[in-house]
């Protein structure tokens, strides 16, 4: 007896060579690609590989060059069984590499069989006899036997191909079904599928039922069936007469031959399924047996498949849902924060609109105030006493308070929504700073505080909102007037400083009370007003410094304080110079320090 | 030289009077309008030498007064000094492209005032017909 590898990818193939050598005559095992049947070439030394060429992955060319390349087996005969043409050169160089045949496919038995002798003779082992012991009849009426299996092999194949596209799995089964009783020449085929723990029935399906009509019959736990489901091996029975067969009879006739196999893939058992033949009808052999196996395994797999394919569709779907169902959340969430934003938004508008009213609705009164207050303080109205001119003056100053918070308010709303309204263009501060002169020299003169100017004269001009910067200035003189005690000097100072080329340096200094340190951090902050404020400087809403830090930094300056609490404040802003010459040498200074770094 | 005469067009009546007495003391010359459609047929019979227009007005705001003056030929080039309480921000464009010589808001000073007043009359003398 030989070992005989066969590696070729086709399950028919296979088993044809199997029914062909196997069974008591050689040991044939099977590969079903090149690295399988190396895998086995190494492991097994076969005596002799019979060796298919079109595989996937590792083909039978490759197959070869590995098996003379290994000492170990490079002697192993080789009979290539291919359908490829090859010719006669390609024929030579292979017999030169060990080939000892060519069969071309399909091949007679007998081509196989003198094949196998003549390579084998090379291999003589003690008992190798076994072949040439067949006489021709022995061989006829295998070979018939052979070719009626090998027909079965191709309707099973066939009928595996179309099981193979069905999708769902009661037609697979009952299907299955029709085809196992015809292929096995059975006069029933019953499939069992049992539930996960493979104690209950939950699908039965019978062929060859001589009733029409919907199937009742569920076959009992026969200790055959038993013993199908507990060892996993098949169950074949012939001559028994036996009555639990009886019982597993669709029609409850007697039974002459049983044959039952397991539906497993793997370690999981999915069920089994018999054939049966009442006397008279054909045996079931082993060759039988092998085909129900084949049959339960490709069953089993395609069964298993379909319900993976389903449990991946549900998975899939239940996928679908979930992600449409986040799809939706996710569009709630959206709308929800668009809402939300559009909500604030109006809320915003709403302020905006509010504050606008307000500061309109606050003009009038306070306008008609302001000019009567004037008519009667420039006499229009008649003569006034001196005393009567004092308390108009402070009607007056207070108007003029109230009238800079409503600007204040109307321009922090601005602010806050982004609505200020900035437009720069070159302008020189020198004009802007006689202006500024002019109109604080009288309450300056009043509160006994000098106020002068340094640096204006040959300043370049700046890029920036004229009417803003004077907003601004107005605050910080109007503030360091007021916090300067009788006799001090408040003095706007312009510079360029060196380190910070291409912008115009302003500063209002005083020499007031001064600001603590701890606040100087936050006098730009919103609503922050220190405790100096008296009650002869009230200075408003506090909101002044607040403006002036956002319209600085609106024009792209700087504004920061100065102090030593008791000895005065600086309050300084910066302001990016207007001529092209002074942006060109800022650019050429920054490049210069790129480079210097670099 | 005859007086400069200023219509005031002010709905507010305390304000109105003020501005009288402020203009009036200044050597001008004051008629009144109280709403949109009185403006119009003030300034028609009176031809007055310049206007100062509120914006809020009722009977058509100040923007609806300067754009009919624009179609009245008599009117078209009288000089006007809007005095309003609304925000520059939002007004001060639209009322320049209508024409206006001047934006003050309220409360304006009455230096402010006045001069403005001068500037537009000194811009548009060359209009007025010599008699």
């Amino acid at each position: 007896m030989a070992t005989i590898l066969t590696v070729d990818d086709r399950p028919i193939n296979r088993q044809f060579l199997v029914t062909l050598l196997g069974y008591g005559k050689h040991r044939v095992i099977e590969a079903q690609d090149g690295a399988e049947g190396l895998r086995l070439l190494y492991g097994e030394h076969p005596d002799l590989v019979i060796l298919d060429v079109k595989m996937p992955l590792v083909d039978g060319f490759e197959f070869l060059g590995h098996l003379r390349d290994d000492i170990s087996v490079a002697d192993t005969p080789v009979i290539l069984y291919t359908g490829l043409q090859l010719d006669e050169a390609r024929r030579s160089e292979l017999m030169s590499q060990g080939v000892t045949a060519f069969i071309m496919k399909p091949a007679e038995p007998q081509v196989i069989l003198d094949a196998v002798n003549k390579a084998l003779q090379g291999h003589t082992t003690e008992d190798d006899a076994a072949l040439p012991s067949f006489t021709i009849d022995d061989l006829q009426c295998r070979l018939a036997a052979e070719q009626s299996i090998g027909m079965r092999l191709n309707a099973l194949v066939e009928t595996g191909l179309e099981l193979s596209l069905e999708k769902d799995p009661a037609r697979l089964l009952e299907r299955f079904c029709n085809a196992a009783c015809q292929i096995l020449d059975a006069k029933y085929a019953v499939i069992g599928i049992l539930d996960a723990s493979a104690q209950e029935l939950t699908n039965i399906f019978v062929s060859g039922c001589s009733h029409e009509g919907p199937i009742t019959f569920s076959p009992p736990r026969t200790e055959a069936i038993d013993s199908i489901i507990k060892k996993g091996r098949p169950v074949r029975r012939c001559g028994a007469g036996d009555d639990q067969f009886a019982l597993l009879n669709p029609d409850q006739t007697p039974v002459e031959c049983f044959l039952g196999v397991p539906i497993a893939s793997g370690t999981k058992l999915y069920g089994w399924f018999y054939v049966i033949n009442e006397k008279g009808s054909t045996a079931f052999e082993v060759e039988h047996e092998r085909i129900a196996e084949t049959l339960a395994a490709q069953i089993a797999v395609f069964y298993e498949n379909i319900l993976l394919y389903e449990e991946v569709r549900i998975k899939s779907i239940e996928l679908e849902i979930e992600s449409a169902e986040r799809e939706r959340a996710e569009k709630q969430r959206a709308q929800a924060a668009f809402e939300l934003d559009l909500a604030r938004q109006e809320q915003l508008e709403l302020r905006d609109r509010f504050f606008s009213h307000v500061s309109h609705e606050l003009r009038s009164p306070l306008s008609a105030i302001y000019q009567f207050t004037t008519i009667i303080l420039d006499d229009l109205a008649g003569a006034i006493t001196d005393e009567q001119r004092e308390y108009l003056d402070i009607i007056l100053r207070n108007s003029l308070q109230l009238r800079t918070m409503i600007d204040d308010l109307l321009e922090v709303t601005r602010a806050e929504s982004g609505k200020q309204h900035i437009e720069p263009r070159d302008f020189g501060l020198a004009e802007l700073c006689k202006e500024l002169k002019t109109s604080f020299r009288k309450r300056a003169a009043d509160l006994g505080v000098n106020l002068s100017s340094e640096g204006f004269d040959d300043l370049p001009e700046v890029f920036a909102d004229p009417g803003r910067i004077r907003q601004v200035l107005n605050n910080l003189l109007d503030n360091a007037i007021k916090f300067t005690p009788v006799g001090g000097n408040v003095c706007i100072l312009a510079t360029v400083d060196p380190a910070e080329p291409g912008f115009v340096r302003i500063e209002v200094v005083d020499t007031g009370c001064g600001i603590a340190k701890q606040s100087l951090g936050s006098i730009f902050e919103r609503h922050f007003q220190e405790e100096r404020v008296t009650e002869s400087s009230r200075s408003g809403l506090g909101l002044g410094l607040y403006i002036c830090k956002q319209l600085i930094e609106l024009q792209g300056g700087r504004i920061w304080a100065e102090s030593n609490h008791g000895l005065g404040s600086s309050f300084f802003f910066t302001l990016p110079a207007a001529n092209a010459d002074a942006r060109c040498t800022q650019l050429v200074s920054e490049k210069a320090q790129e480079l210097t770094v670099v | 030289m005859d007086k400069n005469k200023i219509l005031i067009i002010e709905d507010d009546i305390d304000l109105r009077r003020a501005l009288n007495i402020r203009l009036r003391a200044n050597n001008y010359d004051t008629v009144f309008a109280g709403d949109g459609i009185m403006a119009l047929s003030v300034a028609r019979k009176e031809r007055p030498d310049l206007i100062l227009l509120d914006i809020g007005l009722p009977g058509g705001d100040g923007f609806v007064v300067m754009e009919r003056m624009k179609n009245i030929a008599d009117l078209a080039c009288i000089p006007v000094v809007v005095l309003t309480a609304r925000d520059p921000q939002s007004n001060k464009t639209k009322a320049m492209e209508l024409g206006a010589e001047a934006f003050l808001q309220k409360p304006v000073d009455d230096a402010e005032l006045l001069s403005a007043i001068a500037k537009a009359l000194r811009n548009n003398a060359w209009v007025e017909p010599m008699v």
